[in-house]
């Protein structure tokens, strides 16, 4: 039976002198906003540090409420991973965020939190986020054959003209409809 | 796949592996799940999920709208309660913006009412369909004819039935809510015959049979896949954002967080009948505030956030009174530039009748949300599906997609 809590047992700025007393100098960044708390580390340091957040008897941050990413195409770092981290038994709420280049993995957490599998691999898919030692690092919600990551900043809203595999476009990439004629009757006009 | 139909030596009653398909068009998959199983004979090996065939980019889309404009996409991501994501979107605008704090305590109420509305609205399709599934047919049309009730509601109370919009940023979408609508509200909650569902499948001996052991979870596991809502009540724990983080005004109302101890499909159901019961309390309470409080403005009187009201921007229907200037260009620089909150980011959690509905948002101080990302909770509690189902029979299957309460159009976003 897990007890959960109803009252945080830190505020903002006290979660942050705990996770600092805990974490030293692997924080690089941190900062309280809107009532948040959220740090910053390295790559190379972030499963590390989830790890020491987990299971420190203090914090116990239990649950991994979502994973995502923001992409920032001008810098060098380009993606920014963002983990927000819930302990259910301490009422507590924090928000890890890493840098990562575009050619570069960061280490999957799915041995910490079992839903780090569905939710990396969103990631990974809308994002282009490579997470390393994850066992099934295939696309979620688009086709396998997708050839882009649709979240990322250069990605038009609109989708870019491209020959969607199987169906013929004309030059404004609209699918001609062909496909969808059964050959019965009179063939309908492509608009 | 490998099948040994032709071979001499698979003979009969030595086990064979098949692969079945299940939808993704399919009445119990709720929509387009696609479950591909190994199987042999009735007893599942293995599941494994395919999803996306509703996929419409929802973030990418409100990346690329004013915020005001990205809360209609949120009726669209879980559409059997709109009400409950357009709620998760605008109080997460509003904790960017940093105005929740000027939210007067009227329209706090009348979201309530219309968030508990919606949780009894999406818990009475999760049963009727639920129980469609297991084959207790009567339930789906108690269930609708219930649910019929609450979209005249919302049809009365924003114009729409299924996809309400009825939230803004910095209050309701109304400047009052019609006349008389709350005692139809308290007219339908004391007429809502929830007895039916309960005394129909509760103690049913064939319902019991299907859900009892099935599908079990423990709460480890459950926090582990980060499961929330009823599915992480279902198997023990107490955790519900209305009483852990309240927003709104639901610190303020009394209410029970029903819990399981099986964290089977049973334990999930009784969950959420429990949850029906506890809304039809809170609606009673945040009504009758909501009458105590009227008079007071629903919307926050920040003109860089509130539309002003329709009749001072075009004049009065009749004609007498021309439009007001000031509120023609207040509103006019409200559609064009929508208001540009400080850069920075923000996540707000919501208890949806899902589980936790989170936004996170990330400004860059300009009028267009840089980034959203909606932390879906269907989406989360379907990957649980993949191990809840191993070693189970192909019909518990079924059974355990209701039992998770997924809706396709959040899943796939």
């Amino acid at each position: 039976m897990i007890e959960v809590s109803n009252t945080p047992v830190y505020n903002a700025a006290t979660l942050q002198e705990r996770v600092r007393e805990l974490l030293g100098r692997q924080v690089v960044g941190e900062r309280i906003y809107r009532g948040d708390l959220t740090i910053e580390v390295h790559v190379g340091n972030l499963p590390a540090v989830i790890r020491e957040l987990k299971e420190d008897a203090a914090l116990d941050m239990n649950m991994l409420a979502s994973i995502t990413a923001v992409h920032w195409p001008e810098e060098p770092l380009e993606y920014e991973v963002v983990y927000h981290l819930r302990s259910l038994t301490r009422n507590l709420f924090m928000a890890v965020k890493t840098r990562v280049a575009r050619d570069r993995e960061v280490a999957s957490l799915i041995d910490l939190y079992k839903t780090a599998d569905w939710q990396e691999r969103e990631v990974y898919d809308l994002m282009g986020v490579r997470f390393s030692r994850h066992p099934d690092l295939r696309r979620i919600l688009m086709p396998e054959p997708y050839p882009w990551h649709p979240l990322r900043k250069e990605f038009p809203v609109e989708g870019p003209d491209f020959p969607v595999d199987g169906y013929q476009t004309d030059a404004a990439g609209k699918v001609s409809g062909d496909e969808f004629w059964d050959g019965a009757g009179e063939k309908p006009d492509a608009d | 796949m490998q099948t040994d139909h032709e071979t001499p030596e698979a003979g009969i009653g030595e086990e064979q592996e098949m692969i079945l398909n299940i939808g993704p068009q399919h009445p119990s998959t709720h929509g387009v799940l696609r479950v591909i199983t190994r199987v042999a004979g009735e007893n599942i090996r293995e599941a494994t999920c395919d999803i996306g065939y509703l996929h419409r980019g929802i973030e990418k889309l409100i990346e690329n709208r004013k915020y005001y404009q990205g809360m209609t996409f949120t009726d669209r991501t879980d559409y059997t309660s709109a009400p409950a994501g357009n709620l998760g979107y605008i109080l997460a605008v509003e904790k960017l913006l940093g105005i929740e704090d000027e939210i007067p305590g009227r329209t706090h109420y009348l979201r309530m009412v219309v968030m508990e509305l919606a949780r009894l609205y999406g818990h009475l399709v999760w049963i009727g369909t639920h129980a469609l599934d297991i084959g207790a047919m009567s339930m789906f049309l108690y269930a609708f004819r219930e649910r019929e009730k609450i979209s005249a509601l919302f049809e009365e109370g924003c114009g729409a039935r299924l996809t309400t919009s009825y939230m803004r940023v910095g209050g309701t979408g109304r400047h009052d809510d019609p006349p008389g609508w709350l005692d139809r509200i308290v007219e339908f909650v004391e007429g809502f015959r929830i007895d039916d569902f309960d005394t129909l499948l509760t103690d049913n001996e064939i319902f019991r049979a299907r859900t009892i052991g099935v599908g079990v979870v423990s709460a480890e596991d459950a926090i582990s896949y980060g499961l929330t809502g009823a599915c992480l009540r279902g198997s023990g724990v107490a955790w519900d954002l209305r009483k852990a983080r309240p927003y709104c005004r639901y610190d303020e109302v009394e209410f029970e967080i029903p819990v399981g101890k099986d964290g089977d499909v049973y334990s999930r159901f009784m969950v959420r009948l429990n949850e029906m019961y506890q809304a039809l309390g809170i609606l009673r309470q945040t009504v009758a505030k909501a009458g105590e409080l009227r008079g007071e403005p629903t919307n926050i009187a920040n003109a860089q956030v509130t539309m002003p009201q329709i009749e001072r921007v075009t004049g009065s229907a009749d004609g007498d009174q021309a439009g007001d200037m000031e509120a023609m260009i207040a509103h006019f620089k409200l559609v064009i530039e929508g208001y540009a909150p400080p850069a920075g980011d923000v996540y707000m959690a919501t208890e949806a009748p899902k589980g936790e509905l989170g936004y996170y948002f990330v400004s860059d101080g300009s009028g267009t949300p840089y980034r959203c990302h909606i932390r879906a909770p269907s989406f989360v509690n379907l990957s649980v599906l993949q191990q809840m189902v191993e070693g189970a029979l192909l019909a518990d299957l079924v059974a355990c997609i209701g039992s998770i309460d997924i809706v396709l159009g959040e899943v796939d976003r």
